[in-house]
């Protein structure tokens, strides 16, 4: 049997659009003028030129009021105070760590925001900044807190809590941030036998659920227990699916993603990432998705 | 993110995509298909490390003969072929998350998003994001297969153009101390490299949604036996007759960079770059299109 499969190039049909939403939007390309009124603010993604408001991506336009911006259909994530992002840490540097989060500029967690282990409280001696490579290495993930954003866009991130920290074993999953819900919580115990934290910034972690939840770690003592196999499956299946619904461009929320691993039961694992498999899938939690809201 | 057939030859059955009337026969011999046949055709998954891309071959056929436009019919300005459709980056590959790919006539371009500066040395600008390009010639870009090393004069100069070009398009003031990459390479290399280079830019830089004061179009333009000619081919270039490159904002009119290496008359000039601005307004048209409806099929797709 072959290991690859290999597949001549197939011209894609076109996406159906489902329902009549499509035409509302106002779709503009960069250098397309979207209104020569001056009664509006500028917001993202806009411009402003010889009294004309310019579009400056391709996407569409959103109206608040007297707010006019276009949301790009790719960026890069952008940081607001209270998200919760998972990221890698690039750095260690003096009194902090750099956090790659996909966003145009490293992220950084200081010291002084991050849990000791224990969970206690006290000033940060000159031995914790030595020990700082103990705590957190390059290569580390991490899942953390937007604390604030700084005025050049970097984002400064927090693990106050003991929700937060350092990642054991699992999987993570990189998608593009737009594809992200927001949503009031982005941990998320999942039915099927797995753990998901949807970050903001479009990395997902799937991990396998601890049974109990112990209090003393803090996030720093990572579980290194082999994971049975059950676990990895249902955490691969898991991921597929994730990736499908990235591909076909749906949004990622924890319904969506349980519908999705619901509907791709009856393949294997593997087949998932087929696309006609994808396709099916993604068209199955649609339609459960839409049936739900209505 | 579409898949293309991948067809060699274009087969759309017009008189376009052979040879125009007047021009000198190509030298089949030296290269499979004198226009570019995109090599790329995304699978959705792709394997880490490798980029889709969509293949377009704008400029499909060029012929010298007559007329400013690109292909010497005397038409009115003619829909570039195939410029079919764009192909971005799907999740799966870690670390390469948002790029965009594209082919125009062989040539790729590859625009990951903005991010902080790697430094080489250069550092970062406290007030505006550094472009950095890159640009390379695969070895079997031109007739015989030659290595080019990379820093050689040649790519020198077009890199320092491309980065101009892009430094004036791209708002570099939303992204203070970050940094833009813009890596092209040609595959295809059949006269008009750098407009090639800049187009296919163009699209990957709107798909990695980095904002623009406009599209960028670009195309060369020369003046034979009185007349001037847009769009030259690898023949035509080499024959030695004055050529000028013209990048374009197009809606605003604004030149981005207009290059010439050779001498020219003056009252030439106006001429030359008239068949250069009709050239790249319909580039543009067929760019244009191209992302609008990406945008419609993505849109649709995010549904809510």
């Amino acid at each position: 049997m072959a290991a690859v499969a290999m597949r001549l190039p197939v011209s894609r049909k076109a996406a159906a659009p489902s329902g009549p939403r499509g035409g509302e939007k106002h779709l503009v390309a960069p250098g397309d003028t979207i209104t020569t009124d001056t009664g509006y603010m500028r917001g993202h993604g806009t411009y402003v030129d010889e009294e004309k408001l310019i579009a400056s991506v391709a996407g569409a336009v959103e109206r608040v009021n007297k707010l006019v911006c276009v949301k790009a259909l790719k960026t890069r994530y952008n940081g607001e105070v209270g998200d919760i992002v998972v990221g890698r840490i690039t750095e260690v540097q003096q009194k902090r760590w750099k956090v790659e989060t996909n966003s145009r500029l490293d992220s950084v967690l200081l010291l002084s925001s991050m849990n000791l282990p224990g969970g206690e409280l006290r000033r940060r001696s000159a031995e914790d900044e030595l020990a700082m490579r103990d705590y957190l290495q390059e290569g580390d993930l991490i899942s953390a807190e937007v604390q604030s954003v700084f005025s050049d866009g970097a984002v400064s991130l927090h693990t106050r809590s003991l929700k937060y920290g350092k990642l054991g074993q699992g999987v993570l999953v990189q998608v593009s941030p737009s594809l992200v819900k927001r949503q009031k919580t982005h941990f998320h115990d999942l039915p099927c036998g797995a753990s998901v934290i949807l970050g903001n910034n479009g990395f997902i972690w799937i991990y396998p659920t601890t049974e109990q939840k112990d209090e003393e770690a803090g996030g720093f003592t990572t579980n290194l227990e082999p994971v049975p196999l059950s676990d990895r499956e249902v955490i691969s299946r898991l991921r597929n699916c994730i990736v499908a619904l990235a591909t076909q461009k749906l949004m990622l929320f924890d319904t969506s993603i349980l519908y999705c691993y619901e509907a791709s039961l009856p393949h294997q694992i593997k087949d998932i990432l087929k696309p006609e498999v994808m396709e099916e899938i993604v068209l199955e939690t649609r339609q459960r998705l839409l049936d739900l809201e209505g | 993110m579409r898949d293309v057939s991948s067809g060699r030859s274009r087969g759309t059955g017009t008189p376009l995509s052979c040879h125009g009337p007047a021009s000198a026969p190509r030298p089949r011999g030296r290269r499979s298909a004198p226009w570019g046949c995109g090599v790329g055709v995304p699978a959705p998954h792709c394997p880490p490390g490798d980029t889709d891309w969509g293949s377009h071959h704008s400029q499909g056929c060029r012929t010298g003969g007559g007329s400013h436009h690109p292909r010497g019919h005397g038409e009115g300005v003619p829909p570039l072929l195939g410029l079919q459709s764009w192909g971005s980056r799907h999740p799966p590959a870690p670390g390469d998350m948002e790029w965009g790919s594209h082919l125009p006539q062989g040539c790729r371009a590859r625009v990951p998003p903005p991010h902080h500066p790697t430094g080489h040395g250069a550092g970062a600008l406290p007030d505006r994001a550094l472009v950095n390009c890159q640009y390379s010639m695969a070895t079997f870009s031109t007739g015989e297969r030659k290595r080019r090393p990379h820093g050689d004069r040649k790519s020198s100069e077009m890199t320092l153009h491309l980065k101009q070009t892009f430094e004036a398009a791209i708002l570099t003031e939303l992204y203070p101390r970050s940094q833009i990459d813009i890596y092209v390479q040609i595959l295809q290399a059949d006269g008009g490299n750098y407009c090639a280079c800049v187009n296919a830019a163009t699209l990957a830089v709107i798909d990695a949604g980095i904002p623009m004061r406009d599209y960028v179009c670009a195309s060369s333009a020369g003046f034979v036996e009185d007349t001037a000619l847009a769009d030259l081919s690898y023949v035509e270039e080499a024959s030695g007759g004055p050529q000028a490159a013209l990048a374009l904002l197009p809606t605003s009119g604004q030149i981005a960079l207009l290059q010439m290496d050779s001498r020219l008359h003056e009252d030439h000039l106006e001429a030359v770059i008239e068949a250069a601005s009709g050239a790249c307004r319909a580039v543009h048209a067929v760019l244009d299109g191209v992302v609008r409806d990406h945008v419609r099929e993505v849109t649709a797709l995010l549904g809510d």
